[in-house]
């Protein structure tokens, strides 16, 4: 199996499915002539030419609302927001039009729009480049969202949101974009709505995503060492959610841990806690729920400070080892 | 001299057992045995008596044949005495070697002589001393007694030890005693047919098992032709009619070409020479633990004269090395099974009816016989049945008597639950193939809660 | 006030800086936008002007010093102003315990619930299933909480089969053994190396009523126990004789007669006290205590001074055999003012007997013995038989006490009440 990197494994996505539907481009800032702010869209410029692989100006509300009337009309656009955090930017656009327009209209329409966004800090990009925004979109009804946390999942989960005719928004990892993986070279899928068990366990059940699901299995690894057997499942699809394997692995463990480099407050993992507790796991839970997120700040500048603000793995094993007291 | 961890004198079940648990426990061990390894119960004993107990059974199935229809166009049997000796041989070296291979292979080390104890860590064979650093075994079991009976040293009162290696068939056999021994020599020369009458002091044959088992007993082997004369002492021997002459008590008198003396058995204490040791009728005295008085000296097996049966003296071996190791290990007297081999066999563990009685007061006894059991009719001897001695507050396994086929298997599935405390509820639980023996062990434990479905109900 | 001169940090990357030379020297006046030092990094060579007016109060380092940047290296103030110290910038990176930052959990609030236990819902839901009670399981967690395993240790206790019969019929509870078989698991031995419980049997019925007469008599009453010994050699003779014609009588049935007479003679003895009232009665309602296999009645012979000695012996046969069984009605229990209560013929030599309430007093009898007397130089026989009289105190003193005990001895030393 040949490996390429999670950025290749986007590239190769939109790609072959630009190959194979004449309605699906792309458009975002620098996607063209650069190769994309992080090199993702490299190449693609020669490949499909400026029609189809489009450079805007800097305005995400004026990517969205292009975006918006371009689905309303039959296409299929992929849009680049250059730094998850600039969603806000375009939030009328992405919540009060992609989200909604299927609805209102009675199904008239759909809005097959790919949203991508890297997110995620690590890179010393700060404030205002680094953060983790998953949450503000789970919470819209009509936006589905997927994190990716491999190479295989970048591609597969790419074509799936490209062929659905909904917004999805696709949260790709900054600090992923170098790693590499087996990746293979046909047309393929991963579903969207289906969970991913990274490690099976019987002791403690870790829910995951993104980034952060390298270092829960490094954690896992360490917990086995003091005999503790750690499940690691990592959700690649956050909207809508795969309850069933949540939920049965909960049951399975009775101690579940929810880890992501979001901030806390109003973070994904509440709605996981909930999750697990509103379901017939809840009789079987043998310790709360712990959420082990990040820091409800703003993403400092300073590398020692933004790397201990977000899960790290003494921390997480240090968590394990409480949930099994 | 030579020094070692553990030194044990005999190689028979207590001592070789004892050697091998040492071994495997650490220690550097020799083993002194004066004659062959395996003890009486591989040369003069266990294994001979099973052996010929084995051609009985065949004989017995040879019998069977022409009512299942197998037509032997010649029925009639002879016995080559001498050739049943070799087989029995035969059966005995290769086990004998195993033994000695087991041995070598933990590295115990062997020495062939007559051993003395010269203190209480030193053993004399021959030229050669022997300091024991950890602790010293005495297995050198024991030997056929002689009771003082005027005549008992004329040719042709023999002991088993020379019964089993006779080649010359005896014309009538009569044996005194009626104990294990006793009653196992009287059914393979009884199936070699000859005329055998056992001669026994006490009112019961076997007197130490249940009463109502030893009445179950007689009974089948006087049907085999075997006569018992119980309540008799043997008073002398002399030379008779066919050879020899055995006077009674009573004033009858039996004639005989050969005697069996079976009495018992007394222990070999020639070892300890000189050593102040204390002893209880005989037989070397041991606690729990299979120590003596002599600190440093633990004796096991027959010449404690506790259990004399091989698999107690084999425990006792292990439990002796594990103290001798520093293991505390204690041992059980009331878990040590019973059997008599032969057609019908016998198996006990545990208390017999009278003794439950009167230590419990308020028994409950469940039979089953094993005329209602499939299997035994199948092979053609159904005789006998399984005794279950329980309490109606815990249905605990008190005691189990068999007298039937394979008794002395069965008895393994009843020791085993007893020492595990499983009570007689969850005995009748457990499935028990079908057709098989051991299922009348299933009913006979339901029976003792009145729940025997293979039997009609009891009148209440 | 003193502005400190800084090394200023003259590019993003830039560390440290060289002092290359100082333009002006300590006490120079300064002007707002002058240079007043070059510095030299490894980029660039520049000049560096003052922030403010003043004097230059003090040059902190030399020229050729390395400093780093934002570090103090001159003050500028007021001619002859006193120069502050300076601490060296902390270069020391304060580090952040990560576990403390990114794990912070929800407030704790003090548990206020007494008598909910705290037990997780996979413990909640195997304790249900299994039938356990939660509130016999010790938690094991630092947290207090009853974990799922902690139930599981109750449930999965390994013990033999007959083991565990033996132990529930003991009431003992598994989980206070430990187990000496393989694994842990419990045996027979170990259930019988426990001390055996009592036999339980609830105190009800007669026994509890004689509890509860005997406790409050003992609580309410001020008792004294008198003892008197009386010469009974000649009642025993009487006896002897009567009998030899045909007449039979038992010694009680004297003591009953002696003490009818000496009861009618003493009326605070024939008494009871009710709410503070004295009743003194002028008839004597004797009790007599009667034991039974398993308790004490005290049937009441009435209007006992008023028979003769073969009349009382009647009467007293016949209601000490229906008391025997069990044929009185509640009625002939009723109205004591005194009771006899003779454990002579178990030999006892002295006792307390315990008051009947509402009475004042109790006789009881002790075992006649033959004893050896000094009279006027000689040695004589006489049969003594103690009496121990119990009395409340409230009511008798002990001189009254003593004459009631003296009049009964004396009666029974002359035995003439036919």
């Amino acid at each position: 199996m040949r490996e390429i990197t999670y950025a290749q494994a986007v590239c190769e996505a939109m790609s072959e499915e630009m190959r194979r539907d004449p309605k699906v481009f792309l458009m975002g800032e620098d996607v063209g002539a650069y190769g994309g702010a992080f090199g993702v869209s490299a190449g693609m410029l020669n490949e499909f030419g400026k029609e189809r692989v489009r450079d805007t100006p800097i305005s995400e509300a004026a990517i969205m609302g292009a975006a918006v009337g371009a689905a309303m009309t039959g296409m299929r656009p992929i849009i680049e927001i250059m730094f998850s955090d600039f969603i806000s930017c375009c939030f009328d656009g992405l919540c009060n039009q992609a989200a909604k327009t299927r609805y209102m209209f009675g199904g008239q329409t759909t809005m097959p729009i790919l949203v991508r966004a890297p997110a995620g800090s690590g890179t010393g990009a700060a404030g205002q480049h680094s953060q983790s925004p998953e949450a503000w979109i789970c919470n819209m009804p009509g936006l589905k969202v997927v994190v990716p946390s491999t190479p295989y999942d970048a591609k597969g989960l790419t074509k799936a949101a490209i062929r659905d005719n909904n917004t999805v928004v696709v949260l790709e990892q900054k600090l992923l974009y170098r790693i590499k993986g087996d990746v293979p070279e046909t047309d393929y899928i991963v579903p969207l709505g289906e969970a991913a068990i990274r490690r099976e366990g019987k002791d403690v059940t870790i829910l995951t995503y993104g980034r952060m699901v390298a270092r829960c299995l490094e954690a896992a690894e360490q917990a086995k060492e003091v005999g503790i057997d750690v499940e690691v499942v990592d959700l690649r699809t956050l909207v809508p959610l795969d309850k069933k394997t949540v939920i049965a692995s909960a049951m399975k463990t009775g101690r579940v841990m929810i880890v992501h480099e979001a901030c806390k407050t109003g973070g994904f993992g509440g709605e996981l806690a909930a999750v697990i507790t509103e379901s017939e796991a809840f009789n079987y839970m043998d310790a709360p729920v712990m959420r082990i997120c990040g820091a409800d700040v703003p993403i400092p500048y300073n590398p020692k400070l933004e790397e201990s603000i977000v899960p790290t793995k003494p921390v997480i094993l240090e968590g394990i080892k409480k949930l099994m007291e | 001299m030579k020094t070692t961890d553990v030194i044990i004198i005999g190689g028979g079940p207590g001592g070789y057992v004892a050697a091998l648990k040492s071994a495997m426990l650490g220690a550097s061990v020799t083993l002194i045995e004066r004659d062959a390894v395996g003890g009486t119960c591989l040369n003069r004993g266990c294994i001979p008596t099973k052996t010929y107990l084995h051609n009985a059974e065949i004989i017995h199935h040879i019998h069977q044949a022409a009512s299942r229809g197998i037509l032997l166009a010649d029925a009639s049997i002879t016995i080559d005495l001498a050739k049943a000796v070799a087989a029995k041989n035969a059966v005995v070296s290769p086990l004998v070697a195993g033994i000695k291979g087991l041995l070598r292979s933990r590295k115990v080390a062997l020495v062939t002589g007559n051993a003395t104890l010269i203190g209480k860590n030193q053993v004399k064979v021959g030229d050669e001393t022997y300091e024991a650093t950890k602790g010293i075994i005495v297995a050198t079991g024991s030997s056929p007694a002689r009771p003082p009976i005027k005549g008992i040293d004329l040719p042709n009162v023999l002991t088993s030890d020379e019964m089993l290696n006779l080649i010359e068939m005896p014309k009538e056999l009569v044996i005194i005693g009626a104990g294990v021994i006793g009653i196992e020599m009287a059914q393979i020369f009884s199936a070699y047919n000859v005329k055998v009458t056992v001669v026994e002091a006490e009112q019961t044959i076997t007197p130490f098992i249940d009463s109502e088992c030893a009445t179950a007993l007689r009974a089948l082997l006087e049907k085999c032709g075997i006569t018992f004369l119980t309540g008799q002492k043997v008073t002398k021997i002399v030379h008779g009619k066919q050879g020899l002459s055995v006077s009674l008590a009573s004033g009858e008198s039996l004639s005989a070409s050969h005697v069996l003396v079976a009495v018992g058995r007394k222990p070999n204490v020639e070892v300890l020479g000189a050593l102040a040791i204390e002893k209880e009728r005989g037989f070397i005295r041991v606690n729990a633990q299979m120590q003596t008085s002599v600190p440093g000296i633990y004796a096991v097996g027959d010449v404690t004269g506790k259990s004399m049966l091989a698999h107690a003296a084999a425990k006792m071996g292990e439990i002796a090395a594990e103290n001798i190791m520093g293991h505390a290990a204690r041992f059980d007297g009331s878990a040590v099974p019973g059997c008599i081999y032969g057609s019908p066999e016998v198996g006990w563990i545990g208390m017999t009816e009278a003794q439950a009685k009167e230590k419990y007061g308020e028994i409950k006894v469940s039979r089953f016989p094993f005329a209602a059991n499939g299997r035994a009719k199948c092979a053609g001897h159904a005789d006998g049945l399984i005794k279950i001695v329980s309490e109606p507050k815990h249905q605990a396994i008190l005691g189990v008597h068999i007298v039937g086929p394979l008794a002395s298997e069965l008895i393994n599935e009843a020791a085993a639950l007893r020492a595990a405390e499983v009570t007689c509820e969850e005995w009748a639980e457990m499935m028990h193939a079908h057709p098989t023996h051991a299922e009348t062990l299933m009913e006979a434990a339901a029976g003792v809660l009145d729940r025997c479905l293979h039997l009609p109900p009891t009148k209440a | 006030m003193a502005i400190a001169v800084i090394m200023p940090k003259a590019g993003m990357a830039m560390e440290q800086g060289t002092i290359t030379r100082w333009l002006k020297k300590v006490g120079d006046p300064i002007k707002k936008g002058e240079p007043i030092l070059e510095i030299e990094t490894d980029k660039v060579s520049m000049e560096v002007e003052a922030e403010v007016n003043g004097s230059l109060l003090a040059i902190l380092e030399e020229a050729g010093a390395v400093v780093p940047v934002i570090q103090a290296i001159a003050w500028i103030g007021t001619a002859g102003e006193a120069v502050p110290s300076v601490e060296k910038t902390a270069t020391a990176v304060k580090t952040i315990d990560p576990v403390k930052k990114v794990n912070e959990v929800n407030p704790v609030i003090t548990q206020q619930n007494p008598g909910k236990i705290a037990a997780t819902p996979a413990a909640k839901t195997l304790a249900k299933e299994k039938k356990i009670d939660l509130a016999k399981i010790a938690p094991t967690s630092a947290s207090g909480v009853i974990k799922r395993r902690d139930v599981e240790a109750k449930a999965n206790i390994k013990v033999t089969p007959l083991a565990r019969k033996m132990a529930l019929e003991r009431e003992i509870d598994l989980q206070s053994i430990k187990g000496t078989g393989a694994g842990g698991k419990i045996t027979v031995s170990d259930i019988e190396a426990l001390p055996r419980p009592a036999k339980k049997i609830p105190l009800v019925g007669m026994r509890k009523v004689i509890a509860q007469r005997l406790c409050a008599s003992k609580r309410e009453i001020p008792e004294v126990t008198l003892t008197l010994s009386a010469d009974v050699t000649a009642l025993l003779a009487l006896r002897t004789k009567l009998k030899a014609e045909g007449k039979t009588f038992t010694v009680n049935d004297f003591i009953l007669c002696a003490v009818a007479r000496a009861l009618s003679e003493s009326p605070m003895v024939n008494a009871t006290l009710e709410n503070d009232v004295i009743h003194s009665w002028p008839d004597v309602n004797l009790g007599v205590a009667v034991g039974l296999d398993n308790g004490l009645v005290v049937p009441v012979l009435r209007k006992a001074q008023s028979y003769t000695l073969a009349e009382l012996a009647a009467v007293a046969k016949q209601q000490i055999e229906l008391a025997r069984n069990g044929k009185l009605m509640p009625d002939d229990f009723l109205g004591g003012t005194f009771t006899i209560t003779n454990l002579g013929m178990f030999g006892v030599e002295h006792f307390n007997p315990i008051i009947n309430l509402p009475q004042v007093a109790i006789l009881g009898i002790c075992a006649a013995q033959e004893r050896l007397f000094l009279d006027q130089g000689q040695v004589k026989a006489k049969t003594m038989m103690p009496l121990c009289l119990t009395h409340d105190h409230r009511v008798i003193d002990g001189v009254c006490g003593m004459n009631f005990l003296n009049r009964v001895k004396g009666l029974l030393e002359n035995p003439e009440i036919l």
